[in-house]
Order: structure tokens, then C-alpha cells, then sequence
């Protein structure tokens, strides 16, 4: 989980351990599938970093974002995802997406 | 852009054109990769070692010749391997029935052989009526006439033209008939007829050719074109090619085969993109001849088909999507390639998919990428998606926007495997490794230690900023992690953002700037923007901070803070800007120091290996010898993201081999990209018709030393090319570091730089201690020291001067690379890591005292560092540079023709 930020006066370190989740290699295969409510599911699943709550939150986001016909149409063609300069993405930011 | 780095055709003197010999590349074309190599002569032949009862020679032009397949797809290939024949594949494309006649002659009779088969394409009649060729110009793009041998018919012989075959190429103008042009000699119908123009001159060639082979059978298996097979128009070819038919001579019609077969879909027998044999193409036209020769000759099958037998485990690892995209094939845990896409794209900090580095890898590894057993990506993309969730659920009102901005970008991340698998026909499984793991083991494996601590900082990384590991034998423990937004990457790329340069690849120049400043705000750094722990964790005050909302670094209060707006790119540097650059290094430094302590706390390891952004700040890493517990350092030399291509595939490959010798990865150099062989290079100068000398070998290091002395500027293209962001010797510009003059010059007139960044020296590791405060190898150019003091001249006081004042005094006995602070980014090398330069520092060192040279990348501002010997001319042309060495030749400028561009190149590329 994130640090909080309201502890900070309280701690002598901001680091957090690690539950060393091994092995730090998985297989992409969970994410192989052209079915967009498996790859909620998916994607869902590899989350480690929020709650049920939060997940709760995020599953409607994900699936609007997945099932948006249009938007999978235009996305998924080669050109989109070859392009060499994606300017989707602002060059003046790091990247972080 | 998909790029053929390799030049694989060259100017021939009889032939007009042969591939260059002793070459194997990987090629694309269309969307695909294929894999070439060619034998002494420049004939695209395995060296299978196979014996065979019946030697086989076949000709033919770009069909036969596997345009668009391996060599070992091709028919003649396929019938090495089925049957019990050695095949000798002398076709070259774009070969009329002329040169594969006079390839025959030149070569073919001279290699042992039973069988004469004959491949003519249809177009190739009409080929054998053409001065000149259509090609293409490698360095413009522009369409030429590329010269060739022809016949002509002269009281019924044949009078051979054009040889030698001038070297001249005209510009082709458009024109139908070829007249105005001169190419052709006579107009020719696109499909040969009985009474056909080409008939004229091909009727004695296939005869010269019958006559060539002697008493050894001809066997004719005319390819009729694309278009009457897709029509399935009667083979009205074959009774013109019967005419040829004797006891010796035999026609065979495979077209009715091609008809039954063909499906455009499935590229069943033709590729969609060009119309060249397919896969199955191949297959079939080797089935049919193979019958044909079972029949006739009693070629009898193999009992085991030869096979290609590859020998390791192979891992692919890839980084990409977010900046500096790379590849790295590490076979049996050693790293045997690794580049980064930029080298080839030609587009600085390229981050899209590195289909050419991924193609450099495998031609590196002679692998097909069915040969790999995993390919990795160095990112988990979910842990991404996830961060960025909470990052939106934090805006709260700009939630919607913050999430349209990024989904694009997620979603190219998302769909990563199918695009691997598009772009390289890859099946088998497809793996992902955290990227701070990706860093650590980038890091630890290819150091020298057993045992050590890991240190990763960097921007950010799905949810990591800072880690902190371990690594023993073969296995790596996470200790400690710091989490988004509190990152110190972050914090740095912020100011290098507020200093008007470009993040994510303007921080080596903030780092520059730094020295021309004083560190007057960096205790507002640590008052109002973070708080910084004994450990040295920090947290960020987001207040003054814009990147959780994606649009900007900095916010308002960053402003108020510093004294106003962030300072416009390419406009004046002032104090403010130094001051802050100074400021923030100051605070980095202290940052790291207690990060790196911290690590070795928690480690007990005398050893640290660094990796992430954050470790290119050479800077921060010289204070770590003398401000930390540790013995030795390793940093790795691509410690940005391209990095994280070989930590990832060296993460899976310790992972599932934890019993492997981690030896294997440990790696002393970072030349790990393409290099160029004599004949590559000098087929690039000769085919291009560009005025060069060859060295005399054992003079070669005391030549170019002479020319450094004599404060030329040289460009030095040799070896295989550096792997990360550093040229190290291999793709540099040479320059006298004892010249006062030269670091403006190298700035101003070969680099088209901001005058204050400083030049970094190479010399010998022999030497380090003679010149700097220093004890150590430092061959990655990853660490900044001081010049030794009793190399430093007395300097006046510097209050009151401007950068370039301060620039150009002369600080010490080696005035080019000692910064304003005495300090210098070091790189020293041995004559294992790269023998020819450290000749040259040698040669150097005779003449002059000193073993040292100025080093800085290849490359003029905004470009990524060359890649190819066109990549080196260019840069050379478009400069006041004096020299080019390109391996064993040598160009001088003032020999060279005037080099005109039709694009501003300075508007090419964008300043950092």
C-alpha cells in the first residue's frame, strides 16, 4: 500500500518493506485475451497495491474503459500501436503512463 | 520506421551488383524479418557442410534468391535439406538472364557441380535489355539508375557492354519508354511474346549459357509472372523456352502448380506485400523440383532432413513505451547483444516497440525467433494501470481527466504481447518482470560481485521510486521499496523541467550546468519541497508539484518559490538557472549518499551496484567513494530504462535456472550493438563512390594519434557500437584535450551545442592516478572526479564573469575536459576492452605526454549517437569535423564532393 502522507510526522523512515512477492518474473498470458471482461478480470488480478474497496472503485473504470468499442477499434490497430511518436502522450511530461 | 541498418549490396565490376560476402543480416521488409547470409563470394549460401550424391547449382534473380524468406526457407535450401544433394544458390536479385549468365561464368564454372538449374522470371528477358537498373539511393531515398553489363547482338555474336560497370548513377527521371533516361535498350513488352524484342538478345544468352554448362544437363524452370498465375492464364511461355530443349537441356512447367495453389490470403505461394516466393511458395516449388529430380536423376531423400541445430536458452528481453527502448538477447545467461531502438530509428529517446534492436539481437545470436524460449518485457503494465487508478482517485474533480490522458498510453501497454507477436512472429511464452526489478538485476548480474548491495532510483516504476536489494549467487531480495509520487528522480526531472530542458533526457545537462552555480536554494529544497529521513527517504510536498496531474512538473508554488516562471528552452541561461542546477545536485548527492549508507546497513555488503535514471548522474556517484562504507561500485552503463531490456531477460533467466553460475552474465563492456566488417564497410564507400584511403594496419593508431595532435577533430566509427547512453570509444568524436581552444570548438562547430556543456576524457586506466583523484577503472564514463591538483593552473576569481568567460579560462595542463569545478566525467580503458583506442591513446601519448583524449558522442546536438557508417558520413558532412575513421579506412573532409541535403538538418532534430 501507498505510503501515508498524514504519518509522516510520526515515522523515522518513509520506506516501506516488501512482501518480496517471487517470482518477480509472470507470464503475460492472464492479459492475452481479446474478451474484454477476461481482461478485467486480468488486469484486476494482478493488482496487489489496493484494497477490495478500492478495487470495487476501479472495476467499472476499467471496464468502460475496455468495453468502449470505438475506442478498442481505434486502438488496436498496428499503425496506433507502432506509431513512433505517440503524441497521445504529452512529450513534456515525464512519462509516466 | 523499420530501417535495414545493414547495406547488403555492393558495386560490382562485372556483375554490376553481388550482395556482400561473408554477411548475415536480418532484414525487413513489409512488417516481417528475415534472415540473410551470404557466402565468400557474396551469394546467399548457408555453409550447411552438406554432402550430397548430386551437386546442384542453381541461378536466378530475386525469386530464387529468397527475397523475403531465410536462407533456409528457400527451395534450393529446402532441397539441401530433404535430399541427398549439395545446392549452390548463385541468384542475386535484380539479375537479368545477362548477369546470371555472366555470374554463372565468373563463379559458377569454377565451383563443383552436376546440374545446372535455370530459374528465369519472365521480367528477367526483359532485364537482359537494360543499361541500368531502378534502385534506390540508401542516403536520399532518391530513386537512381544503377548501371549494369548488357549484350549486345553484333553480326549474330554476342558483344558484351558496360564492364567495368561505371559507378556513376544518375538520378532517375520518369519517363515510360527509358529513352531519356538511357536505361533501356529498346522498348520491351512487360510480357515476353514469340516475336518479343527480348527474344533477340535472350535466344543466344540462354544458348551461351547451354554452351557454358557444357556436358553438365541444364535443367529450365521459367517462372511465369504473378499476374498469369493469379489469372490463371495457359503457360503460353513454355513452348518459347522448348526451343532450348535438346538431349541435354530440359524445360519443366511449374506454373499449372503455382495456379492450384494459390490463395492470396494465406500467401499460400506468393507474399502479399511484394509477390516474392512465400514460405509455402518455396515449399512447393522445391516439392515439384524435387520430384522432378527423384525422377530424372534418382535423387534419393535424406533419412534425416537436415536441421538446424541451435544451442542454449535463449531469452529476448525488451523495454519500451515509455522512453529509450531496447532489446538484449542474453543466451545461456551471458549477454550476447543488446541496442537501443533510437540507433536505428534515428529518433532520440525513441520509445515506441524496438523492432530493428530486436532484429539486431537475433541476427547477433544467428537465432530465429522461434529459437527463444521466452521473451520478457520489463514492466508490469497492471501495476501501472494501478497507480495510475490512484493517482486519479486522489484528483478527485480532474479524475476524468487525469484517466483520458494516460488510458492511450496504457493501453499500448496492455496490448504489448500481441503486438510482440505481430511483429515477430513470436509463439511460445511471453513474460513481464517488475521495473525496479528489471533495474536490480540490469545492475547486480552483469557486475563483478558475488555478493552486493542493489541501489535502483529512478522516476518511477509501476509503483517504485527507490529500491533498495540484495543480491547473492544467483538470487535477488527486495529490502525496501519508496512508492510514487516520492520519487528523487521525479524531484530532479522537475527542476530539469523549471530550467527549460527536456525531461527525461535534458538531466545530464542540469547535472552540467551545475558547477557554473552556487547551491543558494538548496536549503528551500529541503525546507518546502521535501523531507528528507536519515535514510535518506523523502517525501515530496505535492503542493509544489504538477506531475500527478499529468499536464506539467511544476506548479504555482514552485514559481513563487524560485522567483517566477520556468525558464523557456533555448532561451538565455541565467544565474537563477545555475544556481538551481547547482542547488539540486547538491541536495541529490546528499540523497543518494544517504540512500546508498542505508543500503549498506541493511546489507552488511561491501559491494554496491546501481542502476535507474538516477545512477547516470556521475556526478552523485564519484561522491559515493569517498562518502560511503563500500569497497566497490559497479553502475550500469545503460542504467536508464534501456537497461531494463537486460535486467529483465537476466531476472527471468535466474529465476528459472537458479542454479545457473551467475558468472556468465558479468560483463566488462558495454559494446554490445551492431558492428560492421571491412567488407561492409568498404562496400558502403565504395558503392557510394566516396574518395577514402585504407590504413596500413600496424600505422594505423600513429596516424590517427598524428591527426589529434595536430588538433584535428576526428570521428572515430569502430567496433561494435556502445549499449547505453555514452559513447565510450566505439561511435566518438576524438579531440586534443591539451588544445584550450578545442571545447568551444568541439561545441560551436561539430556538436552545434550550448557553449557551457563540457567535454568528458578517455585515456588509459594505466594512467588514472596521473591525472585525476582517482585509483579506479571507471570504463563507463559513469563517474566525475577532480583533475589532480598538480595538474590545475591558478585561476583568477570568478565573481562577476559570464559562463562563457568562466568556460574559457584555462583551468589546467588538460583545458578541454576539466569542467569549471576542475572536475571531469572519467572513462578509462584497457586494451581488453578496446585495444584499438587504447593504441591510439598510446600513439597519442608519444607524441604529446599525455594518454588522453577528449571523448564525446558521435553525434550532433538533438541526434542519437550514429549507427551505421552512413550515420558517421552524414554527421561528418553536416560538420567542421576534419576526419572520419570508419574501422580500416579513413575519409578526409576536404577530399570529399560537396554534400547537399534537401532538409534542414539542425530543424531535424530537437535540442534535449
Amino acid at each position: 500500500m501507498y505510503f501515508d502522507a498524514s504519518q509522516a510526522t510520526h515515522t523515522c523512515s518513509y520506506y516501506q518493506g516488501c512482501d518480496n512477492q517471487t517470482p518477480y518474473t509472470i507470464s503475460a498470458g492472464p492479459i492475452e485475451t481479446d474478451d474484454p471482461m477476461d481482461l478485467v478480470e486480468a488486469v484486476l488480478n494482478e493488482f496487489l497495491h489496493s484494497t477490495p474497496e478500492q478495487k470495487a472503485i476501479f472495476k467499472p473504470m476499467l471496464e468502460a474503459w475496455l468495453l468502449e468499442t470505438e475506442d478498442r477499434e481505434f486502438l488496436h490497430t498496428e499503425e496506433y500501436l507502432l506509431s513512433k511518436r505517440a503524441e497521445e502522450v504529452l512529450q513534456r511530461v515525464y512519462e509516466m503512463f | 520506421m523499420e530501417t535495414n541498418f545493414r547495406q547488403v549490396v555492393q558495386y560490382h565490376e562485372e556483375l554490376g551488383h553481388i550482395n556482400i560476402p561473408n554477411q548475415r543480416a536480418c532484414m525487413m521488409y513489409g512488417n516481417r524479418n528475415y534472415f540473410i547470409q551470404t557466402d565468400e563470394n557474396g551469394f546467399r549460401n548457408s555453409n550447411r557442410n552438406a554432402e550430397g550424391a548430386l551437386k546442384i547449382l542453381l541461378l536466378g534473380d530475386s525469386y530464387t534468391a529468397g527475397y523475403g524468406v531465410n536462407n533456409e526457407h528457400r527451395f534450393s535450401d529446402l532441397l539441401e535439406i530433404e535430399y541427398d544433394c549439395k545446392t549452390i544458390n548463385l541468384a542475386v536479385s535484380g539479375y537479368g538472364v545477362d548477369q546470371q549468365v555472366l555470374a554463372y561464368k565468373k563463379y559458377g564454372k569454377h565451383i563443383d557441380h552436376d546440374i545446372v538449374i535455370f530459374v528465369p522470371f519472365l521480367d528477367d528477358l526483359t532485364r537482359s535489355c537494360l543499361k541500368a537498373r531502378i534502385g534506390l539511393q540508401r542516403s536520399t531515398g532518391k530513386r537512381i539508375l544503377i548501371p549494369k553489363p548488357y549484350f549486345l547482338l553484333k553480326n549474330g555474336q554476342l558483344e558484351l557492354r558496360n564492364v567495368p560497370v561505371p559507378k556513376d548513377r544518375k538520378l532517375f527521371v520518369e519517363d515510360p519508354e527509358g529513352t531519356s533516361a538511357g536505361h533501356r535498350l529498346a522498348a520491351a513488352p512487360r510480357h515476353a511474346e514469340a516475336n518479343a524484342p527480348e527474344w533477340e538478345i535472350n535466344t543466344p544468352l540462354i544458348r551461351y549459357l547451354r554452351e557454358l554448362a557444357a556436358d553438365k544437363p541444364l535443367l529450365i524452370f521459367p517462372l511465369p509472372m504473378n499476374e498469369s498465375v493469379i489469372a490463371n492464364d495457359p503457360p503460353v511461355h513454355i513452348p518459347l523456352f522448348r526451343r532450348f530443349e535438346d538431349d541435354n537441356t530440359f524445360v519443366y512447367d511449374i506454373s499449372n502448380r503455382l495456379q492450384e495453389e494459390y490463395d492470396y490470403a494465406s500467401e499460400s505461394v506468393y507474399l502479399k506485400i511484394c509477390g516474392h516466393f512465400s514460405k509455402t511458395g518455396h515449399q512447393l516449388v522445391a516439392r515439384e523440383m524435387g520430384r522432378i529430380l527423384e525422377r530424372q536423376f534418382q535423387l534419393a531423400k535424406r533419412e534425416k532432413p537436415l536441421g538446424r541445430v541451435v544451442k542454449g536458452a535463449h531469452v529476448l528481453g525488451i523495454s519500451c513505451f515509455y522512453h529509450d527502448s531496447a532489446a538484449c538477447l542474453i543466451r545461456d545467461g551471458a549477454v550476447v547483444a543488446a541496442a537501443q531502438e533510437e540507433r536505428f530509428s534515428r529518433i532520440k529517446h525513441d520509445k515506441s516497440f524496438p523492432v530493428n534492436a530486436v532484429n539486431y539481437c537475433l541476427e547477433a545470436g544467428d537465432i530465429r525467433v522461434e529459437d527463444l524460449e521466452a521473451v520478457v518485457y520489463y514492466d508490469l503494465e497492471t501495476w501501472t494501470i494501478e497507480r495510475v487508478l490512484h493517482n486519479a482517485l486522489q484528483l478527485a474533480a480532474d479524475k476524468d481527466a487525469y484517466w483520458q490522458l494516460a488510458r492511450k498510453s496504457l493501453y499500448k501497454k496492455l496490448k504489448l504481447p500481441q503486438l510482440i507477436r505481430n511483429r515477430t512472429g513470436y509463439a511460445g511464452e511471453i513474460y513481464k518482470t517488475q521495473h525496479h526489478i528489471s533495474h536490480a538485476a540490469g545492475a547486480y548480474y552483469p557486475s563483478p560481485f558475488k555478493e552486493a548491495a542493489i541501489l535502483v532510483i529512478d522516476g518511477v516504476g509501476e509503483h517504485a521510486c527507490t529500491t533498495i536489494a540484495r543480491g547473492r549467487g544467483s538470487r535477488i531480495e527486495v529490502l525496501k521499496q519508496q512508492f510514487y509520487p516520492h520519487s528523487l528522480g521525479l524531484l530532479y526531472s522537475a527542476f530539469t523541467y523549471f530550467t527549460g530542458f527536456k525531461v527525461n533526457s535534458g538531466e545530464y545537462k542540469l547535472m552540467g550546468l551545475a558547477p557554473f552555480g552556487d547551491p543558494v536554494y538548496a536549503d528551500a529544497i529541503k525546507k518546502h519541497l521535501i523531507n528528507l529521513k536519515e535514510d535518506g527517504s523523502i517525501l515530496l510536498n505535492m503542493g509544489f508539484f504538477d506531475f500527478q496531474n499529468g499536464e506539467k512538473m511544476t506548479g504555482d508554488k514552485f514559481n513563487t518559490l524560485f522567483g517566477g516562471p520556468p525558464r523557456q528552452p533555448e532561451s538565455p541561461i541565467t544565474k537563477r538557472e545555475m544556481d538551481l542546477a547547482a542547488s539540486i545536485q547538491q541536495v541529490t548527492e546528499e540523497i543518494v549518499i544517504r540512500m546508498a549508507n542505508h543500503a549498506f546497513e541493511l546489507t552488511g555488503c561491501t559491494n554496491l551496484a546501481m542502476a535507474g535514471g538516477v545512477a547516470l548522474n556521475c556526478v552523485a556517484n564519484g561522491q559515493l567513494f569517498d562518502q560511503t562504507p563500500f569497497k566497490d561500485f559497479y553502475f550500469q552503463p545503460a542504467a536508464g530504462d534501456a537497461g531494463g531490456a537486460m535486467g529483465c531477460a537476466l531476472s527471468w533467466y535466474f529465476e528459472h535456472y537458479p542454479d545457473a553460475d551467475k558468472q556468465a552474465a558479468e560483463q566488462e563492456s558495454a559494446l554490445l550493438g551492431p558492428s560492421f566488417t571491412p567488407q561492409e564497410i568498404g562496400a558502403f564507400l565504395n558503392s557510394a563512390d566516396l574518395p577514402h584511403h585504407r590504413f596500413v594496419p600496424e600505422k594505423r593508431a600513429e596516424t590517427i594519434a598524428g591527426w589529434l595532435y595536430e588538433n584535428k577533430v576526428v570521428g572515430h566509427f569502430d567496433g561494435r557500437m556502445e549499449f547505453g547512453p555514452r559513447a565510450l570509444g566505439a561511435r566518438s568524436i576524438l579531440g586534443n584535450p591539451l588544445a584550450p581552444e578545442m571545447q568551444s570548438t568541439l561545441n560551436l562547430k561539430i556538436k552545434y551545442r550550448e557553449s557551457f556543456r563540457p567535454f568528458a576524457p578517455i585515456f588509459k586506466e594505466e594512467r588514472t592516478a596521473d591525472y585525476f583523484d582517482f585509483h579506479r577503472p571507471s570504463p563507463h564514463m559513469l563517474v566525475v572526479r577532480q583533475v589532480r591538483a598538480s595538474l590545475l593552473k591558478p585561476q583568477k576569481e570568478r565573481s562577476g564573469e559570464n559562463l562563457i568567460t568562466r568556460i574559457n579560462q584555462v583551468r589546467s595542463e588538460i583545458p578541454a575536459i576539466t569542467h569549471v569545478d576542475n572536475s571531469a566525467r572519467l572513462q578509462s580503458v584497457n586494451s581488453r576492452q578496446n585495444r584499438r583506442i587504447h593504441e591510439i591513446l598510446d600513439e597519442f601519448e608519444k607524441l604529446s605526454g599525455k594518454g588522453i583524449l577528449i571523448n564525446t558522442s558521435f553525434n550532433v546536438r538533438g541526434e542519437p549517437i550514429v549507427g551505421t557508417p552512413m550515420d558517421a558520413y552524414r554527421c561528418f558532412m553536416r560538420t567542421e569535423m576534419d576526419v572520419l575513421v570508419l574501422g580500416d579506412f579513413y575519409l578526409i573532409k576536404n577530399e570529399q564532393p560537396v554534400f547537399q541535403e534537401e532538409q534542414d538538418w539542425q530543424k531535424q532534430f530537437e535540442l534535449d
